[in-house]
């Protein structure tokens, strides 16, 4: 990742030193496990947790803000999340868990992708079977029904495809039924959303919605026939230039990961993702009776992960510690 | 530009076989070496002793490449357009030092020793007709007897833990029995075992199959290696794979080549630093390479000898960009070899199933903490009335499954889509519940997959980016339908509640995870009208210049590399070491 930005973290740049002596505060986290017998000094360029080598967690702007994305922004992301994992206070979803804010904290922070992503130019242009390839010098003509296999190709950046794709969502449900996504019921709201998802199933010249696809002998159809090719044509004309299945794609995936990613980056409250599906979180072992029969730990953050016994004195770090002799970053 | 003393030798990239090649050439000599490598330094302490981060470093790829400076390009087929991996999808190469084998998963294999002889076997068995015109599959130049010192050297630096098979031509119960006959068994036992791969060993062995245990370059027990580095044994910590180990019980070079190739003082490692090209004399010989630091400054590093270990890909894309009035097309491309035998592996999991009320803690252990059978694989089973040639180890699902890279497409088949209350609800009861088998396959050579440079898309220092052109053919499409229908019988026989097969391949996309395995096209061979190297890796037309790593496949068979990867590594530096240097420019026989 190069783009400048990314260095810096919420406003403010990040000494390498204050993220690895003896007490690491970022954002009002400690790092975990870092403690204050590990006093040795570290060079910086050592450091795979500098921040120009790849992401930090995001600290807190406060629970409930958002820096990103708009008023009207926040009220359909939270309507779509809290569809793709449902949720009440028994049972937490993920805007109970704080997802939005997740992904609000991801686009803010990344003004591009968090992950690398080569972001030039020519892209790529589809066009359908019979018809003439576009003649744009300035693009790459690809079959439409290839584009797919060809993986991530749109030049929309993730903050525009939010930006685009939530209004879009608002400019369907308005079309469709007439209100704002936020305000149709849930039976709608999952009906328009299983349009988008069947664009994107389209895309891979699947069958409409994620699932169900390859030979199983479980999960019968539940006889919900899915979106029709008019309504998906419809969510394409609505959406311009975000593609309404990448964008819900996105969102989903996101989803995901704000839910089950450690809470340091604004999601997963409570731990309320690694409780639903029983993952013990950041842990340093297991033992083979563990392994085999299972284990009682009980899901932990990264700041609650207990400390590396070389941090301690006398615990064996020698072992670990490299020469570092003939070894010079230029 | 900045001309530094010369070395002996100069490596570009300063990954696994760089340093294998530091740690067998410079202790017993006075030669010196210098690897440039494009990312940071990296040590077991302090840096991977806080990293159980999913979110970064599965999802978000810390230890990888970064694309948006170079990445490659892709097309299917040789009409169609190629376009830019523009993210992590099919493969993930690593940067930083010690390379990708410090995030690996560490399943540590020798080839079987057919796979040396993958064309004649073939013919031999089935006849000539059974190959088809496009395949270009060819014998390599050297046979398992004449690499199994090597593995054995390997195996032994590496501490690898597993059960031998085959000792000295006697069978052993619980190994594989299809492996080649090893002179020592491995020097450490077997990796702990799982509930998922006990269920898989016994299913297995209804079914009259062989199963054993996934040899592993992860320790089992504390080891102290041959060069005296003290390591500890795996804590099943279940971050491993895109990790790198915070207690140095996955074997890298950080654990095992580097401290005794630093120690001599000969040696050095210049981080932060990418390679642009390769210079040449007018004679056509290698005179070093040119590189750019953190700052953008040039530099050029002159050298006896200069080895491309940059992994398979760059190998590939550095001969090609070596293009001067002695080589026109590229270094080792006088007669139009480099590019060619461009293989993969065919990596896929076609059976999947849930066992209802049953938890298998798959989040526990590593990649390697499971078993494995080869009884489908290489020739190992009569392929008189099959459809395809070749074959594949079947695997059961090791463990460190984390949630942000499991839980998209885990339910896939089993619930109606991939999101909504009931596929919460169903994650919540299954998540460790649903387990599958995956297979990985071997990868033809065929004319129509190849390397070359890419003519439009040009990475952040102006160069061409290299340009993939692969795809599967029938013979992997009909190899997949029969690996389905046997892992579909070893999942019935583990008693899933629910089973999932996808029965057809698809074709090749570029987007989804297969594995960090490309290899071929710098393949070594007999002579240099079948390839562009000896076998110790030596360009034929320009003795200088070495390749290491898998790029130097004539194909690849149906496991992962870089056993074999290591020990011809081990080869090419004692060759290197005990008579090129004596008579440098001569080409070694
Ligand atoms: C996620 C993952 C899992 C894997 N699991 C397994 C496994 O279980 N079993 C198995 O057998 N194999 C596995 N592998 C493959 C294994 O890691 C490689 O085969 C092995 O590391 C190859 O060694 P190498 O020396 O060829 O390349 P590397 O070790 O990758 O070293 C190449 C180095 O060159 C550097 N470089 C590239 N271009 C330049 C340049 N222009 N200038 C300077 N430096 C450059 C790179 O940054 C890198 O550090 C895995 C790989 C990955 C990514
Ligand atoms: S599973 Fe074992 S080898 Fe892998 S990172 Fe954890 S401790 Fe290291």
């Amino acid at each position: 990742m190069t783009q400048g930005r990314e260095r810096t973290f919420l406003g403010a740049t990040i000494s390498r030193r204050s993220m690895l002596g003896s007490t690491a505060i970022f954002g009002g986290l400690a790092l975990a496990g870092c403690t204050p017998s590990s006093e040795r000094e570290v060079p910086e360029e050592q450091s795979i947790l500098a921040p120009d080598r790849e992401p930090t967690p995001p600290g807190d702007l406060g629970p409930d803000a958002y820096a990103f994305f708009t008023e009207e922004e926040v009220r359909s992301l939270e309507a779509m999340v809290a569809r793709i994992i449902p949720g009440d206070d028994d049972d937490p979803g993920a805007l109970q868990a704080g997802v939005p804010v997740y992904i609000d904290r991801k686009l803010d922070m990344f003004e591009a992708f968090a992950e690398p992503t080569y972001r030039h130019g020519p892209f790529a242009q589809g066009y359908e079977d019979g018809e003439e390839p576009p003649a744009d010098p300035e693009s790459v003509p690809v079959p439409e029904d290839q584009l797919y296999r060809y993986g991530y190709q749109a030049e929309l950046g993730p903050q525009e495809l939010y930006r685009l794709g939530l209004a879009g969502v608002d400019r369907l449900a308005q079309t469709r039924s007439g209100s704002m996504f936020a305000d149709l019921d849930a039976g709608q709201q999952d009906e328009l959303l299983m349009v988008l998802d069947g664009v994107q199933q389209r895309s891979e010249g699947g069958g409409s919605g994620s699932g169900a696809d390859p030979e199983a002998d479980a999960g019968e159809d539940t006889g919900s026939s899915g979106p029709s090719e008019s309504e998906m044509d419809q969510a394409e004309d609505l959406f311009g230039e975000a593609d309404p299945g990448s964008f819900f794609n996105t969102v989903r995936i996101d989803t995901i990961e704000g839910m089950f990613s450690d809470p340091a980056y604004g999601g997963n409250r409570n731990l309320a993702g690694w409780t639903l599906i029983g993952w013990p979180g950041a842990q340093r072992s297991y033992s083979p009776h563990e392994m085999m029969h299972g284990t009682d730990k009980q899901p932990t953050s990264m700041e609650g992960l207990t400390p590396m016994n070389p941090d301690r004195a006398g615990g064996g770090r020698e072992a670990l510690e490299q020469p570092r002799e003939g070894v010079h970053s230029h | 530009m900045r001309t530094h003393d010369p070395v002996d030798i100069v490596t570009i990239g300063g990954g696994m076989t760089a340093s294998i090649l530091a740690a067998r050439i410079l202790p017993s000599t006075s030669h010196r070496m210098v690897s440039i490598e494009q990312g940071p330094a990296q040590w077991t302490y302090p840096d991977f002793a806080h990293n159980h981060d999913s979110l970064r470093f599965n999802n978000r790829y810390a230890l990888m490449q970064d694309l948006n400076r170079s990445t490659w390009t892709w097309r299917p087929n040789a009409n169609a357009p190629s376009l830019p991996y523009r993210q992590y999808g099919s493969f993930h190469p690593g940067q930083g030092l010690g390379g990708a084998m410090v995030h690996w998963t560490a399943l540590t294999w020798r080839f079987l020793p057919d796979d040396f002889h993958v064309r004649s076997v073939n013919e031999e068995r089935y006849g000539r007709d059974r190959i088809p015109a496009e395949m270009t599959i060819q014998d390599w130049p050297i046979g398992y007897e004449d690499l199994e010192p090597y593995y054995d050297a390997l195996e032994y630096d590496m501490g690898v833990s597993g059960k031998a098979g085959n000792l000295d031509g006697r069978i052993l119960p619980g190994g594989n029995p299809f492996e080649g006959p090893r002179k020592r068994p491995y020097p450490n036992p077997p990796l702990e075992r799982t509930a998922f791969g006990e269920l898989y060993m016994d299913a297995c062995q209804d079914l009259g199959l062989h199963p054993f245990p996934t040899p592993a370059g992860i320790l089992s027990r504390g080891w102290t290696d041959p060069y005296g580095n003290v390591r500890s044994a795996c804590l099943y910590c279940g971050f491993c794979t895109r990790y790198g180990c915070e207690v140095g019980a996955k074997t890298s070079p950080l654990t095992t080549w580097l401290p005794p190739a630093l120690a001599t003082g000969r040696y050095e490692v210049r981080t932060d630093s990418r390679v642009l090209g390769i210079e040449t004399a007018d004679d056509g010989r290698a005179t070093g390479v040119r590189y750019v630091d953190s700052r953008g400054r040039e530099h050029f590093q002159p050298a006896e000898i200069v080895v491309c270990s940059a992994f398979t890909l760059e190998n590939v894309r550095n001969l090609l960009l070596a293009r001067s009035d002695a080589h026109p097309e590229g270094i080792g491309n006088d007669r139009g070899m480099v590019g060619r035998n461009y293989t993969y592996q065919i990596n896929q999991a076609p059976a999947r199933g849930l066992w209802r009320n049953r938890r298998f803690n798959l989040f526990t252990g590593n990649g390697c903490t499971n078993a494995q059978i080869h009884d489908f694989n290489s020739d190992n089973f009569d392929h008189s009335d099959l459809d395809f040639i070749g074959g594949a180890r079947i695997q059961s699902e090791g463990g460190q499954r984390e949630p942000v890279s499991s839980i998209d497409g885990l339910l896939d088949g089993f619930a109606d889509r991939e999101w909504g209350a009931d596929w919460k609800a169903m994650l919540g009861q299954s998540w460790d519940s649903v387990g599958e088998l995956s297979y990985e396959g071997w990868s033809p050579a065929y004319e129509g997959n190849f390397l070359d440079l890419d003519p439009t898309y040009k990475d952040e220092w102006g160069l061409p980016m290299l340009r993939i052109t692969f795809d599967f053919r029938d013979n992997e499409r009909n190899m997949h339908r029969f690996l389905a229908d046997r892992s579909e019988e070893i999942v019935r026989a583990m008693g899933a509640d629910e089973v999932v097969v996808e029965r057809e391949l698809g074709d090749y996309r570029i987007d989804q995870y297969q594995s960090t395995h490309p290899t071929g096209g710098a393949i070594m061979g007999t002579d240099p009208g079948n390839s562009v190297t000896n076998s110790y890796g030596q360009v034929w037309d320009t003795p200088n210049v070495f390749v290491t790593g898998a790029a130097l496949y004539p194909q690849n068979p149906g496991a992962n590399p870089t056993g074999t990867v290591g020990a011809l590594a081990f080869r090419t530096a004692e060759a290197i070491r005990d008579r090129y240097l004596n008579d440098p420019g001569e080409l070694l026989v």
